[in-house]
Protein backbone atom coordinates (compact mmCIF):
# COMPACT_ATOMS: atom_id res chain seq x y z
CA UNK A 1 0.00 0.00 0.00
CA UNK A 2 1.18 3.77 -0.90
CA UNK A 3 2.18 5.21 2.31
CA UNK A 4 0.88 9.04 0.30
CA UNK A 5 -1.80 8.44 -2.12
CA UNK A 6 -1.81 10.86 -5.14
CA UNK A 7 -4.28 13.67 -4.24
CA UNK A 8 -6.30 12.54 -7.29
CA UNK A 9 -7.32 9.06 -5.50
CA UNK A 10 -7.57 11.21 -2.65
CA UNK A 11 -10.44 13.52 -4.06
CA UNK A 12 -11.82 10.41 -6.00
CA UNK A 13 -12.38 8.08 -3.07
CA UNK A 14 -13.52 11.35 -0.19
CA UNK A 15 -16.11 11.71 -3.37
CA UNK A 16 -17.13 7.93 -2.98
CA UNK A 17 -17.22 8.13 0.21
CA UNK A 18 -19.80 11.33 0.12
CA UNK A 19 -21.77 9.44 -2.16
CA UNK A 20 -22.51 6.59 0.06
CA UNK A 21 -23.29 9.11 2.77
CA UNK A 22 -20.28 8.32 5.07
CA UNK A 23 -19.09 11.32 6.85
CA UNK A 24 -15.39 9.80 7.96
CA UNK A 25 -14.20 10.34 11.37
CA UNK A 26 -11.56 13.33 11.11
CA UNK A 27 -8.99 12.00 13.25
CA UNK A 28 -9.14 8.11 11.38
CA UNK A 29 -9.65 9.72 8.40
CA UNK A 30 -6.18 8.70 6.36
CA UNK A 31 -6.40 5.16 7.28
CA UNK A 32 -9.81 4.75 5.74
CA UNK A 33 -8.80 6.45 3.13
CA UNK A 34 -5.53 4.51 2.70
CA UNK A 35 -7.80 0.95 3.00
CA UNK A 36 -10.13 2.22 0.41
CA UNK A 37 -6.85 3.08 -2.25
CA UNK A 38 -5.79 -0.15 -1.31
CA UNK A 39 -8.68 -1.87 -2.52
CA UNK A 40 -9.32 0.40 -5.82
CA UNK A 41 -5.94 -0.38 -6.58
CA UNK A 42 -7.06 -4.05 -7.46
CA UNK A 43 -10.11 -3.30 -9.44
CA UNK A 44 -8.48 -3.78 -12.52
CA UNK A 45 -8.43 -7.14 -11.67
CA UNK A 46 -12.05 -7.08 -11.82
CA UNK A 47 -12.77 -5.73 -14.98
CA UNK A 48 -10.72 -8.42 -17.20
CA UNK A 49 -12.49 -10.00 -19.63
CA UNK A 50 -14.98 -12.74 -18.43
CA UNK A 51 -16.80 -15.79 -20.02
CA UNK A 52 -20.73 -15.86 -20.56
CA UNK A 53 -20.41 -18.50 -17.73
CA UNK A 54 -18.66 -16.25 -15.20
CA UNK A 55 -22.04 -14.69 -13.67
CA UNK A 56 -23.36 -15.13 -10.06
CA UNK A 57 -26.88 -16.54 -10.78
CA UNK A 58 -27.64 -19.70 -8.59
CA UNK A 59 -24.93 -18.55 -6.09
CA UNK A 60 -27.74 -19.45 -3.85
CA UNK A 61 -30.01 -22.07 -4.99
CA UNK A 62 -33.36 -23.04 -4.12
CA UNK A 63 -33.13 -26.61 -4.68
CA UNK A 64 -32.99 -26.53 -1.06
CA UNK A 65 -36.18 -24.95 -0.39
CA UNK A 66 -37.69 -27.56 -2.61
CA UNK A 67 -36.97 -30.13 -0.64
CA UNK B 1 -3.34 -47.33 29.37
CA UNK B 2 -1.30 -45.17 31.91
CA UNK B 3 -1.26 -41.47 32.03
CA UNK B 4 2.76 -41.32 31.24
CA UNK B 5 2.53 -37.47 29.58
CA UNK B 6 1.44 -34.21 31.36
CA UNK B 7 -2.51 -33.94 30.70
CA UNK B 8 -2.65 -31.31 28.59
CA UNK B 9 -0.43 -33.29 25.91
CA UNK B 10 -3.07 -35.70 25.96
CA UNK B 11 -4.70 -35.70 22.73
CA UNK B 12 -8.58 -35.88 22.46
CA UNK B 13 -7.98 -39.34 21.44
CA UNK B 14 -5.75 -40.20 24.15
CA UNK B 15 -7.91 -38.25 27.13
CA UNK B 16 -11.50 -39.30 25.83
CA UNK B 17 -9.77 -43.21 25.97
CA UNK B 18 -8.48 -42.36 29.78
CA UNK B 19 -12.10 -40.83 30.47
CA UNK B 20 -13.50 -43.85 29.08
CA UNK B 21 -11.57 -46.67 30.96
CA UNK B 22 -11.81 -44.10 34.60
CA UNK B 23 -8.15 -43.84 34.76
CA UNK B 24 -8.98 -39.97 34.21
CA UNK B 25 -11.85 -37.75 34.98
CA UNK B 26 -13.08 -34.97 33.28
CA UNK B 27 -12.95 -32.81 36.83
CA UNK B 28 -9.28 -33.58 36.88
CA UNK B 29 -8.81 -32.53 33.14
CA UNK B 30 -10.59 -29.58 33.48
CA UNK B 31 -8.97 -28.56 36.54
CA UNK B 32 -5.61 -28.74 34.98
CA UNK B 33 -7.05 -27.04 32.05
CA UNK B 34 -7.83 -24.21 34.23
CA UNK B 35 -4.59 -23.83 36.25
CA UNK B 36 -2.73 -23.56 33.02
CA UNK B 37 -5.04 -20.57 32.27
CA UNK B 38 -4.53 -19.29 35.74
CA UNK B 39 -1.27 -19.51 35.54
CA UNK B 40 -0.49 -18.09 31.55
CA UNK B 41 -3.13 -16.16 30.67
CA UNK B 42 -2.24 -12.90 32.72
CA UNK B 43 1.02 -12.85 29.69
CA UNK B 44 -0.88 -14.25 26.97
CA UNK B 45 -4.43 -12.35 27.10
CA UNK B 46 -6.03 -15.48 24.86
CA UNK B 47 -9.25 -15.25 27.07
CA UNK B 48 -11.82 -12.68 27.18
CA UNK B 49 -14.15 -14.46 29.46
CA UNK B 50 -13.30 -17.76 31.61
CA UNK B 51 -16.38 -19.89 32.53
CA UNK B 52 -14.50 -21.76 35.22
CA UNK B 53 -18.10 -22.66 37.26
CA UNK B 54 -19.64 -23.75 33.87
CA UNK B 55 -16.73 -25.96 32.97
CA UNK B 56 -16.59 -27.81 36.13
CA UNK B 57 -20.49 -28.28 36.36
CA UNK B 58 -19.70 -29.57 32.48
CA UNK B 59 -16.91 -31.70 33.47
CA UNK B 60 -18.87 -33.39 36.78
CA UNK B 61 -21.85 -33.83 34.53
CA UNK B 62 -19.70 -35.70 31.49
CA UNK B 63 -18.24 -37.79 34.68
CA UNK B 64 -21.28 -38.83 35.92
CA UNK B 65 -22.40 -39.80 32.55
CA UNK B 66 -19.28 -41.83 31.61
CA UNK B 67 -19.47 -43.14 34.72
CA UNK B 68 -23.32 -44.10 33.88
CA UNK B 69 -22.24 -45.84 30.62
CA UNK B 70 -23.38 -42.47 28.78
CA UNK B 71 -21.24 -41.90 25.84
CA UNK B 72 -21.53 -38.62 23.65
CA UNK B 73 -18.73 -38.57 21.63
CA UNK B 74 -15.65 -37.50 20.81
CA UNK B 75 -15.60 -34.31 22.95
CA UNK B 76 -17.59 -36.06 26.26
CA UNK B 77 -15.15 -34.29 29.10
CA UNK B 78 -13.07 -32.15 26.93
CA UNK B 79 -12.42 -28.98 27.87
CA UNK B 80 -12.90 -26.29 24.76
CA UNK B 81 -13.01 -22.75 24.24
CA UNK B 82 -14.77 -20.44 21.86
CA UNK B 83 -13.85 -17.31 19.87
CA UNK B 84 -15.75 -14.49 21.12
CA UNK B 85 -17.89 -14.47 17.97
CA UNK B 86 -19.81 -17.59 18.63
CA UNK B 87 -23.63 -16.95 20.88
CA UNK B 88 -23.39 -18.72 24.45
CA UNK B 89 -26.80 -18.78 25.62
CA UNK B 90 -26.65 -16.20 28.95
CA UNK B 91 -22.87 -16.08 28.46
CA UNK B 92 -21.46 -12.80 27.45
CA UNK B 93 -20.48 -12.50 23.65
CA UNK B 94 -18.77 -9.58 22.87
CA UNK B 95 -16.75 -9.56 19.09
CA UNK B 96 -14.35 -7.98 21.35
CA UNK B 97 -16.35 -4.43 20.50
CA UNK B 98 -17.46 -2.08 22.87
CA UNK B 99 -20.76 -2.08 20.48
CA UNK B 100 -21.57 -5.62 22.15
CA UNK B 101 -19.80 -5.42 25.55
CA UNK B 102 -23.05 -6.31 27.22
CA UNK B 103 -24.59 -8.56 24.87
CA UNK B 104 -25.70 -11.78 26.23
CA UNK B 105 -27.32 -13.98 24.29
CA UNK B 106 -30.70 -15.47 24.73
CA UNK B 107 -29.49 -18.94 22.51
CA UNK B 108 -26.56 -20.79 21.89
CA UNK B 109 -24.70 -21.15 18.01
CA UNK B 110 -25.60 -24.57 16.44
CA UNK B 111 -21.91 -25.07 16.99
CA UNK B 112 -21.88 -23.87 20.40
CA UNK B 113 -25.43 -26.28 21.29
CA UNK B 114 -23.73 -29.10 19.22
CA UNK B 115 -20.60 -29.12 21.48
CA UNK B 116 -22.67 -28.85 24.70
CA UNK B 117 -24.67 -31.54 23.54
CA UNK B 118 -21.65 -33.64 22.73
CA UNK B 119 -20.55 -33.15 26.59
CA UNK B 120 -17.82 -30.48 25.62
CA UNK B 121 -16.72 -28.31 28.48
CA UNK B 122 -16.46 -24.94 28.19
CA UNK B 123 -13.88 -23.43 29.75
CA UNK B 124 -14.66 -20.05 28.08
CA UNK B 125 -14.51 -17.38 25.29
CA UNK B 126 -11.54 -16.37 23.51
CA UNK B 127 -10.47 -13.27 22.39
CA UNK B 128 -11.14 -12.22 18.51
CA UNK B 129 -9.71 -9.18 16.53
CA UNK B 130 -12.74 -6.96 16.66
CA UNK B 131 -15.37 -8.23 14.83
CA UNK B 132 -12.92 -10.53 13.42
CA UNK B 133 -11.12 -7.97 11.04
CA UNK B 134 -10.08 -5.39 13.38
CA UNK B 135 -6.24 -6.13 13.74
CA UNK B 136 -4.28 -6.84 16.99
CA UNK B 137 -5.11 -3.52 18.72
CA UNK B 138 -5.19 -1.62 22.52
CA UNK B 139 -8.21 0.45 22.29
CA UNK B 140 -10.87 -2.15 22.75
CA UNK B 141 -12.39 -3.75 26.06
CA UNK B 142 -9.73 -6.50 26.20
CA UNK B 143 -6.25 -6.92 25.53
CA UNK B 144 -4.74 -8.44 21.87
CA UNK B 145 -3.61 -12.17 22.85
CA UNK B 146 0.18 -12.43 22.39
CA UNK B 147 1.97 -15.71 21.15
CA UNK B 148 3.34 -18.13 23.36
CA UNK B 149 6.26 -18.33 20.99
CA UNK B 150 6.73 -14.72 21.46
CA UNK B 151 5.00 -12.81 23.62
CA UNK B 152 6.20 -9.77 21.57
CA UNK B 153 4.84 -10.72 18.67
CA UNK B 154 0.68 -11.05 17.54
CA UNK B 155 -1.08 -14.21 17.25
CA UNK B 156 -2.49 -13.52 13.75
CA UNK B 157 -6.32 -13.10 13.72
CA UNK B 158 -8.95 -12.66 13.58
CA UNK B 159 -8.94 -15.95 15.86
CA UNK B 160 -6.14 -14.97 18.02
CA UNK B 161 -7.07 -16.34 21.50
CA UNK B 162 -8.38 -19.61 19.93
CA UNK B 163 -4.34 -19.67 18.15
CA UNK B 164 -3.08 -18.81 21.60
CA UNK B 165 -5.06 -20.76 23.99
CA UNK B 166 -4.33 -24.03 21.57
CA UNK B 167 -0.58 -23.44 21.04
CA UNK B 168 -0.53 -22.54 25.07
CA UNK B 169 -1.81 -26.23 26.09
CA UNK B 170 -4.70 -24.34 27.95
CA UNK B 171 -7.19 -26.15 25.59
CA UNK B 172 -6.53 -28.98 23.01
CA UNK B 173 -9.10 -27.47 20.36
CA UNK B 174 -10.59 -23.84 20.17
CA UNK B 175 -13.19 -22.45 17.70
CA UNK B 176 -12.27 -20.30 15.12
CA UNK B 177 -13.72 -18.50 12.14
CA UNK B 178 -12.47 -17.87 8.91
CA UNK B 179 -13.67 -15.42 6.16
CA UNK B 180 -9.77 -14.44 4.45
CA UNK B 181 -7.31 -16.61 6.75
CA UNK B 182 -8.74 -16.25 10.43
CA UNK B 183 -8.50 -20.12 11.24
CA UNK B 184 -5.34 -20.58 8.81
CA UNK B 185 -2.67 -17.66 9.89
CA UNK B 186 -2.97 -18.22 13.93
CA UNK B 187 -2.71 -21.80 12.69
CA UNK B 188 0.34 -21.02 11.34
CA UNK B 189 1.66 -18.36 13.43
CA UNK B 190 1.13 -20.07 16.24
CA UNK B 191 2.42 -23.57 15.36
CA UNK B 192 -1.10 -25.67 15.25
CA UNK B 193 -3.57 -27.40 13.02
CA UNK B 194 -6.82 -25.42 11.54
CA UNK B 195 -8.72 -26.60 9.21
CA UNK B 196 -11.73 -24.37 6.96
CA UNK B 197 -14.58 -27.09 6.26
CA UNK B 198 -15.69 -26.35 3.11
CA UNK B 199 -18.34 -23.70 3.20
CA UNK B 200 -21.75 -25.26 4.21
CA UNK B 201 -19.70 -28.25 6.14
CA UNK B 202 -20.47 -26.31 9.50
CA UNK B 203 -23.04 -23.97 10.68
CA UNK B 204 -22.21 -20.64 11.01
CA UNK B 205 -25.82 -20.23 12.83
CA UNK B 206 -25.61 -17.65 15.64
CA UNK B 207 -22.19 -16.52 14.73
CA UNK B 208 -21.67 -13.21 13.82
CA UNK B 209 -21.10 -12.53 10.03
CA UNK B 210 -18.07 -11.05 8.89
CA UNK B 211 -18.92 -11.86 5.27
CA UNK B 212 -21.73 -13.90 4.63
CA UNK B 213 -20.52 -15.69 1.68
CA UNK B 214 -17.02 -16.14 2.82
CA UNK B 215 -17.51 -17.05 6.55
CA UNK B 216 -16.65 -20.35 7.49
CA UNK B 217 -16.44 -21.90 10.80
CA UNK B 218 -14.11 -24.55 12.06
CA UNK B 219 -11.56 -25.22 14.89
CA UNK B 220 -7.90 -24.64 15.68
CA UNK B 221 -6.43 -27.85 17.61
CA UNK B 222 -3.28 -29.02 18.40
CA UNK B 223 -3.32 -31.88 16.32
CA UNK B 224 -5.08 -33.44 13.25
CA UNK B 225 -6.23 -36.15 15.16
CA UNK B 226 -8.12 -33.79 17.39
CA UNK B 227 -9.04 -31.35 14.66
CA UNK B 228 -11.10 -34.38 12.61
CA UNK B 229 -12.56 -35.53 16.04
CA UNK B 230 -13.75 -32.10 16.38
CA UNK B 231 -15.25 -31.79 13.07
CA UNK B 232 -17.13 -35.03 13.89
CA UNK B 233 -19.16 -33.62 16.49
CA UNK B 234 -19.92 -29.71 14.86
CA UNK B 235 -20.45 -30.95 11.26
CA UNK B 236 -23.47 -31.36 9.72
CA UNK B 237 -26.90 -29.69 7.68
CA UNK B 238 -28.65 -26.88 9.85
CA UNK B 239 -31.50 -25.54 8.02
CA UNK B 240 -31.00 -22.45 10.57
CA UNK B 241 -27.88 -21.74 8.01
CA UNK B 242 -28.89 -20.57 4.89
CA UNK B 243 -25.96 -21.56 3.48
CA UNK B 244 -25.70 -24.98 5.17
CA UNK B 245 -24.88 -27.55 3.17
CA UNK B 246 -27.58 -30.62 2.92
CA UNK B 247 -24.72 -33.14 2.63
CA UNK B 248 -23.68 -36.46 4.46
CA UNK B 249 -21.74 -36.39 7.21
CA UNK B 250 -18.51 -38.52 6.78
CA UNK B 251 -16.08 -40.18 9.13
CA UNK B 252 -13.55 -37.83 9.27
CA UNK B 253 -11.16 -39.73 11.17
CA UNK B 254 -11.21 -42.50 8.51
CA UNK B 255 -8.03 -41.53 6.74
CA UNK B 256 -6.16 -41.36 9.75
CA UNK B 257 -2.99 -43.58 9.83
CA UNK B 258 -3.77 -44.67 6.10
CA UNK B 259 -0.50 -43.23 5.17
CA UNK B 260 -0.05 -41.40 1.31
CA UNK B 261 0.36 -44.06 -0.79
CA UNK B 262 -1.38 -43.73 -4.35
CA UNK B 263 -2.18 -40.18 -3.09
CA UNK B 264 -1.53 -37.16 -5.53
CA UNK B 265 -0.73 -33.72 -4.53
CA UNK B 266 -0.07 -30.96 -6.44
CA UNK B 267 2.22 -28.45 -5.50
CA UNK B 268 1.38 -24.79 -6.08
CA UNK B 269 4.68 -23.05 -6.17
CA UNK B 270 3.69 -20.68 -9.04
CA UNK B 271 1.11 -19.26 -6.55
CA UNK B 272 4.11 -17.79 -4.60
CA UNK B 273 7.26 -18.43 -5.83
CA UNK B 274 7.42 -14.59 -7.24
CA UNK B 275 6.31 -13.04 -4.36
CA UNK B 276 8.63 -10.40 -2.91
CA UNK B 277 7.30 -11.50 0.59
CA UNK B 278 8.27 -14.97 0.24
CA UNK B 279 11.98 -15.31 1.25
CA UNK B 280 14.24 -18.12 0.67
CA UNK B 281 13.48 -19.12 4.19
CA UNK B 282 10.30 -19.55 3.43
CA UNK B 283 10.19 -21.08 0.34
CA UNK B 284 12.88 -23.95 1.48
CA UNK B 285 10.33 -25.05 4.07
CA UNK B 286 7.60 -25.17 1.58
CA UNK B 287 9.93 -27.15 -0.60
CA UNK B 288 10.83 -29.64 2.23
CA UNK B 289 7.17 -29.87 3.64
CA UNK B 290 6.65 -30.88 -0.73
CA UNK B 291 9.70 -33.39 -0.10
CA UNK B 292 8.59 -34.86 2.99
CA UNK B 293 4.86 -35.75 1.86
CA UNK B 294 6.69 -37.29 -1.41
CA UNK B 295 9.32 -39.25 0.76
CA UNK B 296 6.15 -40.65 2.84
CA UNK B 297 4.64 -41.79 -0.60
CA UNK B 298 2.39 -39.38 -2.36
CA UNK B 299 3.17 -38.22 -5.94
CA UNK B 300 3.88 -34.45 -5.76
CA UNK B 301 3.73 -32.09 -8.87
CA UNK B 302 3.70 -28.86 -9.30
CA UNK B 303 0.42 -27.32 -10.96
CA UNK B 304 -0.38 -23.74 -11.83
CA UNK B 305 -3.33 -22.14 -10.62
CA UNK B 306 -4.36 -18.41 -12.16
CA UNK B 307 -2.78 -15.51 -10.99
CA UNK B 308 -3.00 -15.52 -7.01
CA UNK B 309 -3.85 -11.55 -7.65
CA UNK B 310 -7.09 -12.53 -8.96
CA UNK B 311 -8.00 -14.05 -6.05
CA UNK B 312 -6.88 -11.56 -3.64
CA UNK B 313 -8.66 -9.04 -5.30
CA UNK B 314 -11.77 -10.96 -5.79
CA UNK B 315 -11.94 -12.06 -1.77
CA UNK B 316 -11.44 -8.34 -0.78
CA UNK B 317 -13.66 -7.16 -2.74
CA UNK B 318 -16.26 -9.20 -1.73
CA UNK B 319 -15.26 -9.59 2.13
CA UNK B 320 -15.68 -5.67 2.10
CA UNK B 321 -18.60 -5.03 0.47
CA UNK B 322 -20.46 -7.28 2.84
CA UNK B 323 -18.94 -6.28 5.83
CA UNK B 324 -19.82 -2.74 5.15
CA UNK B 325 -22.84 -4.01 4.71
CA UNK B 326 -23.27 -5.37 8.10
CA UNK B 327 -21.76 -2.52 10.28
CA UNK B 328 -23.15 0.38 7.91
CA UNK B 329 -25.40 1.78 10.51
CA UNK B 330 -23.04 1.47 13.14
CA UNK B 331 -20.45 2.86 11.32
CA UNK B 332 -22.62 5.87 10.42
CA UNK B 333 -24.12 6.58 13.69
CA UNK B 334 -21.62 5.51 16.18
CA UNK B 335 -18.26 4.96 14.73
CA UNK B 336 -16.32 5.86 17.66
CA UNK B 337 -17.53 2.89 19.31
CA UNK B 338 -15.31 0.85 16.75
CA UNK B 339 -11.73 0.54 17.21
CA UNK B 340 -9.65 2.72 15.13
CA UNK B 341 -8.16 -0.45 13.05
CA UNK B 342 -11.86 -2.04 12.55
CA UNK B 343 -13.34 1.06 11.35
CA UNK B 344 -10.87 1.84 8.90
CA UNK B 345 -10.60 -1.03 7.46
CA UNK B 346 -14.43 -1.66 6.96
CA UNK B 347 -15.48 1.61 6.27
CA UNK B 348 -13.64 1.23 3.30
CA UNK B 349 -15.96 -0.89 1.75
CA UNK B 350 -18.61 2.13 1.31
CA UNK B 351 -16.45 3.08 -1.68
CA UNK B 352 -17.09 -0.25 -3.51
CA UNK B 353 -19.62 0.41 -6.15
CA UNK B 354 -22.49 -2.80 -7.10
CA UNK B 355 -20.85 -3.36 -10.40
CA UNK B 356 -17.89 -3.93 -8.49
CA UNK B 357 -19.33 -5.77 -6.55
CA UNK B 358 -20.71 -8.10 -9.30
CA UNK B 359 -17.61 -8.61 -11.08
CA UNK B 360 -15.96 -9.95 -8.09
CA UNK B 361 -18.66 -12.75 -8.20
CA UNK B 362 -18.50 -13.02 -11.77
CA UNK B 363 -14.69 -13.50 -11.61
CA UNK B 364 -15.75 -16.09 -8.23
CA UNK B 365 -16.99 -18.57 -10.43
CA UNK B 366 -14.02 -18.40 -12.78
CA UNK B 367 -11.59 -18.93 -9.73
CA UNK B 368 -13.72 -21.51 -8.37
CA UNK B 369 -13.75 -23.40 -11.49
CA UNK B 370 -10.34 -23.58 -11.72
CA UNK B 371 -9.25 -25.24 -8.52
CA UNK B 372 -11.98 -27.87 -8.80
CA UNK B 373 -10.69 -28.45 -12.72
CA UNK B 374 -6.85 -28.80 -11.21
CA UNK B 375 -8.52 -30.78 -8.16
CA UNK B 376 -9.63 -33.42 -10.61
CA UNK B 377 -6.48 -35.07 -11.05
CA UNK B 378 -5.12 -34.50 -7.35
CA UNK B 379 -6.28 -35.18 -4.53
CA UNK B 380 -5.02 -32.03 -3.10
CA UNK B 381 -3.31 -28.91 -3.74
CA UNK B 382 -0.01 -27.88 -1.31
CA UNK B 383 0.40 -24.23 -1.08
CA UNK B 384 1.73 -21.11 1.95
CA UNK B 385 -0.68 -19.99 4.74
CA UNK B 386 1.89 -17.14 5.55
CA UNK B 387 5.15 -16.21 3.95
CA UNK B 388 6.07 -14.53 7.09
CA UNK B 389 6.30 -15.59 10.71
CA UNK B 390 4.28 -13.71 13.31
CA UNK B 391 4.79 -10.01 12.89
CA UNK B 392 6.05 -8.22 16.22
CA UNK B 393 3.24 -5.86 17.72
CA UNK B 394 5.85 -2.90 16.73
CA UNK B 395 5.23 -3.87 13.10
CA UNK B 396 1.68 -2.06 14.04
CA UNK B 397 0.92 1.52 12.94
CA UNK B 398 -1.44 3.67 14.40
CA UNK B 399 -3.25 3.54 11.65
CA UNK B 400 -4.89 0.21 9.67
CA UNK B 401 -2.55 -1.65 7.37
CA UNK B 402 -2.70 -5.10 5.84
CA UNK B 403 -1.33 -8.24 6.67
CA UNK B 404 1.01 -8.53 4.35
CA UNK B 405 2.44 -12.22 3.48
CA UNK B 406 -1.00 -13.74 4.46
CA UNK B 407 -2.17 -16.37 1.67
CA UNK B 408 -5.38 -17.71 2.53
CA UNK B 409 -8.14 -15.74 0.73
CA UNK B 410 -8.23 -17.77 -2.46
CA UNK B 411 -9.70 -20.84 -0.67
CA UNK B 412 -12.41 -18.76 0.72
CA UNK B 413 -13.14 -17.48 -2.65
CA UNK B 414 -13.40 -20.99 -3.81
CA UNK B 415 -15.24 -22.15 -0.62
CA UNK B 416 -12.72 -25.53 -0.82
CA UNK B 417 -11.96 -27.09 2.31
CA UNK B 418 -8.31 -25.89 4.05
CA UNK B 419 -5.89 -27.53 6.31
CA UNK B 420 -3.37 -25.62 7.93
CA UNK B 421 -0.33 -27.31 9.45
CA UNK B 422 2.94 -26.62 11.24
CA UNK B 423 6.03 -27.29 8.79
CA UNK B 424 8.88 -26.37 10.97
CA UNK B 425 10.13 -22.36 12.17
CA UNK B 426 11.62 -19.27 10.58
CA UNK B 427 14.96 -18.45 11.94
CA UNK B 428 13.62 -16.30 14.58
CA UNK B 429 12.29 -19.25 16.12
CA UNK B 430 8.66 -19.03 14.90
CA UNK B 431 6.65 -21.10 13.76
CA UNK B 432 5.77 -21.59 9.59
CA UNK B 433 2.59 -23.21 8.07
CA UNK B 434 1.34 -24.33 5.14
CA UNK B 435 -2.45 -25.59 3.66
CA UNK B 436 -3.23 -28.58 2.29
CA UNK B 437 -6.79 -27.44 0.08
CA UNK B 438 -9.47 -30.36 -1.42
CA UNK B 439 -12.17 -31.04 -3.22
CA UNK B 440 -15.16 -29.98 -1.43
CA UNK B 441 -16.78 -31.77 1.06
CA UNK B 442 -13.65 -34.02 0.98
CA UNK B 443 -12.20 -32.96 4.33
CA UNK B 444 -11.70 -36.77 5.45
CA UNK B 445 -8.42 -37.01 2.56
CA UNK B 446 -6.90 -33.75 3.80
CA UNK B 447 -6.97 -35.00 7.67
CA UNK B 448 -5.74 -38.36 5.76
CA UNK B 449 -2.75 -36.57 4.46
CA UNK B 450 -2.25 -34.04 7.18
CA UNK B 451 -1.71 -36.74 9.52
CA UNK B 452 0.56 -38.74 7.51
CA UNK B 453 2.61 -35.45 7.14
CA UNK B 454 2.33 -34.83 11.01
CA UNK B 455 3.98 -37.83 11.39
CA UNK B 456 6.33 -37.60 9.28
CA UNK B 457 7.72 -34.11 9.62
CA UNK B 458 7.33 -34.48 13.66
CA UNK B 459 6.52 -30.37 13.95
CA UNK B 460 3.71 -30.91 16.01
CA UNK B 461 5.77 -32.29 18.99
CA UNK B 462 7.84 -28.89 19.04
CA UNK B 463 5.94 -26.94 21.45
CA UNK B 464 6.02 -23.53 23.28
CA UNK B 465 9.31 -22.36 25.51
CA UNK B 466 10.28 -23.64 28.58
CA UNK B 467 8.28 -21.07 30.42
CA UNK B 468 5.27 -22.71 29.42
CA UNK B 469 6.17 -26.41 30.29
CA UNK B 470 7.16 -25.34 33.70
CA UNK B 471 3.27 -24.01 33.84
CA UNK B 472 0.88 -25.79 35.45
Amino acid sequence: MSEHPAAADIADIEQRFAAAGVVLVPDRKAGAVESAQAMLAAMHWLRQPRTAAAEPSNTFSLVKAMK
Amino acid sequence: MSISKPLHELSIAEAGKLLRSGELSSRALTEHALGRIATLDGDLHAYVLVTRERALADADRADAELKAGTDRGPMHGIPYALKDIYDTAGIRTTCHSKLRIDNIPTEDSTVAAKLGAGGGVLTGKVGTHEFAIGGPSFDLPFPPARNPWNTEHTTSGSSSGSGAAVAAGMVRMAMGSDTGGSIRGPAAHCGIVGIKPTYGRVSRHGVFPLSYTLDHCGPLSWSVGDAALTMQVIAGYDPLDPASADVPVPDFTAGLGRGLAGTKIGYARSFFIDNPMAGAETVALLDQAAKTLADAGASVEEVQLPAYELYEACGRIIMFAEAYAIHEQDLKTRPMAFGRYTYQRIVAGAVISAADYIQALRLRRELTDAVNAVLQDYDALLAPTALVPALPFSAFGTDAGRFAGMMNNPFNVTGSPALALPIGFAGNGLPMGMQLVGRPFEEPMLFQIGAAFEAAAGISAIRPGSALAEAA
